[in-house]
């Protein structure tokens, strides 16, 4: 199999995106053989196995990347086709075009749906236009959200897969009155953090006692923000920032929280649902968490979850406290939160049903 | 659209990416320390730069502080500046080639001047300007 990959997965921001496409390059592996990935950088289009480089190509615009694409489908051997969508123009429908006639089984990963808020298309007027016609070559999609179709074209809702290996457990933290948050980003504007803040200011600003204290784990653009909020509320000794940390460190930092915050600001890009990588992330990691907007990977019935509203209400931080005394009554949360991270988040579990969808005769995916 | 405004945009889309990635190149050759990392990343320890052109004298200028640059070539035996470099026309170049990189610093003619290359390259030695700023290193073992 090839997944196609436009994007240059040689930067620092998309070491995310890279460990997720790795990841579920190892999981198609298994089940439909030999899979490989590409990227663009430099005016090169490379394609790897197992992230290493096994050929290479010129290229200087994703039309070029198409036509060695197709050189190396047949060089290669490869039956089918999983498409990591970056945007729409004349080449791609062209591209799909000729997979079609050469009877490729192709499924498109939107990543984000809807992107239109979010940055960047460099054209968006020429993929708003083109993308309306992508549903005449493919038959199959992918999204992490909750869609039945996607652009008219039948869609397989995914959730964020999580690496267990990576994520482990958490410790038990003793009790001292405290109740330590956490939250783990490169911080953008729908992380929405902002509302932990506010609500932290409105709960002293109205006499209350526990010590909350939120630990901000991460670079991002949203930092210098949350810094001015800090220094106008005076919460220095409530709210730490930590930069990027990874491993052992990480870990730590894990170890010594109670509650994790998704993501809060969905409402930002126009967004309801969404399947965050740091779901799974905690999950994995035996965090309970709280988040604001209708996650796919996990339902607000299980009790190691709060949804909180998806708009720029501060967080009610006695709602948070209230949670935090049902999670630790006595549960062991770690263990089945660690649980349902295995049964349902893992990249195996998840893109079964792309597999089938891939692996047999069937023209539509749903 | 038909095939020759097809074309058409083809060449108006291939002439903005060139443009926009000698820009973007040009702006990384700045960063003297970074094209050092790079050289020592690709393992160059002996190149020769094709392009007489300001970014071959560029990274001839950054290059010989980390590596061993045998000279710039040029298939018209010109070169930008009055800079003192040893300069050599291709058919030079195929005369007392013993297998170092060549790195490439024309984005528009990387294709016309790889074929001329493999004559007596190994493609795997010919290594775009853009590839060694910003692409990935590979083993030579691992291509097919």
């Amino acid at each position: 199999m090839l997944y196609m990959c436009y994007s240059n997965l040689n930067e620092k921001n998309t070491v995310g995106v890279k460990k997720k496409i790795r990841a579920q390059c190892h999981a198609f592996e298994k089940r439909v053989g030999r899979t490989y990935y590409t990227f663009f950088a430099g005016h090169t289009f490379y394609l790897l196995h197992d992230d290493k480089v096994v050929d290479r190509g010129f290229a200087l615009t994703k039309k070029m990347c198409n036509d060695i694409a197709l050189e190396w489908l047949i060089k290669y051997a490869i039956k089918s086709v999983y498409i990591r969508y970056s945007f729409s123009d004349v080449w791609f429908l062209d591209f799909l075009e000729e997979l079609k006639k050469r009877c490729f089984k192709v499924v498109i990963e939107f990543p984000t749906i809807p992107y239109d808020g979010e940055h960047g298309c460099a054209r968006p007027v020429e993929d708003r236009y083109y993308r309306e016609q992508l549903c005449q070559h493919v038959n199959c999609c992918t999204t992490y959200a909750n869609y039945k179709a996607v652009f008219k074209i039948p869609c397989i809702p995914l959730v964020n897969g999580v690496d267990l290996e990576e994520n482990k457990s958490k410790e038990y933290r003793e009790k001292d009155g405290s109740i330590i948050l956490v939250a783990v980003a490169i911080m953008e504007k729908w992380h929405g953090y902002e509302r932990v803040i506010q609500g932290m200011h409105e709960y002293y600003s109205n006499g209350g006692k526990v010590n909350i204290i939120f630990k901000l784990v991460g670079d991002g653009e949203q930092i210098p923000y949350y810094n001015s909020l800090v220094e106008r509320y005076g919460l220095w000794n409530h709210v730490h920032f930590y930069g990027k940390l990874e491993g052992k460190e990480l870990d730590n930092v894990y170890d010594e929280s109670d509650i994790a915050v998704g993501v809060l600001g969905m409402y930002k890009v126009g967004r309801q649902s969404a399947a965050p990588i740091k779901t799974g992330e905690y999950c994995a990691r035996g965090i309970p968490f709280i988040y604001g907007y209708d996650d796919v990977s996990v339902t607000k019935n299980h009790y190691f979850v709060q949804q909180v509203s998806n708009d720029a209400t501060p967080i009610d931080i006695n709602k948070v406290i209230e949670f935090y005394k049902r999670v630790y009554s006595g549960k062991d949360f770690i263990k089945d939160m660690r649980q349902y991270a295995m049964a349902n988040l893992t990249w195996d579990k998840i893109l079964a049903t792309v597999v089938k969808y891939l692996s047999t005769s069937e023209m539509n995916c749903n | 659209m038909n095939k020759i405004e097809k074309q058409i945009l083809e060449e108006y889309s291939i002439n903005y990416s060139i443009a926009a990635m000698s820009y973007e190149i040009m702006g990384i050759m700045i960063d003297a320390r970074y094209v050092e990392e790079r050289l020592r990343e690709f393992n160059i320890s002996s190149m020769y730069i094709y392009g007489g052109t300001y970014m071959g004298v560029q990274l001839y200028k950054i290059g010989k502080k980390v590596s061993n640059v045998c000279g710039i070539v040029d298939k018209y035996g010109k070169i930008v500046g009055n800079e003192k470099i040893s300069l050599m026309m291709l058919d030079e170049l195929s005369r007392v080639y013993k297998g170092e990189k060549i790195v490439v610093t024309s984005i528009r003619f990387f294709k016309e001047i790889c074929s001329e290359l493999e004559m007596f390259v190994d493609r795997e030695n010919i290594i775009g300007i853009g590839e060694l700023l910003l692409g990935r290193t590979w083993e030579k073992n691992n291509l097919v």
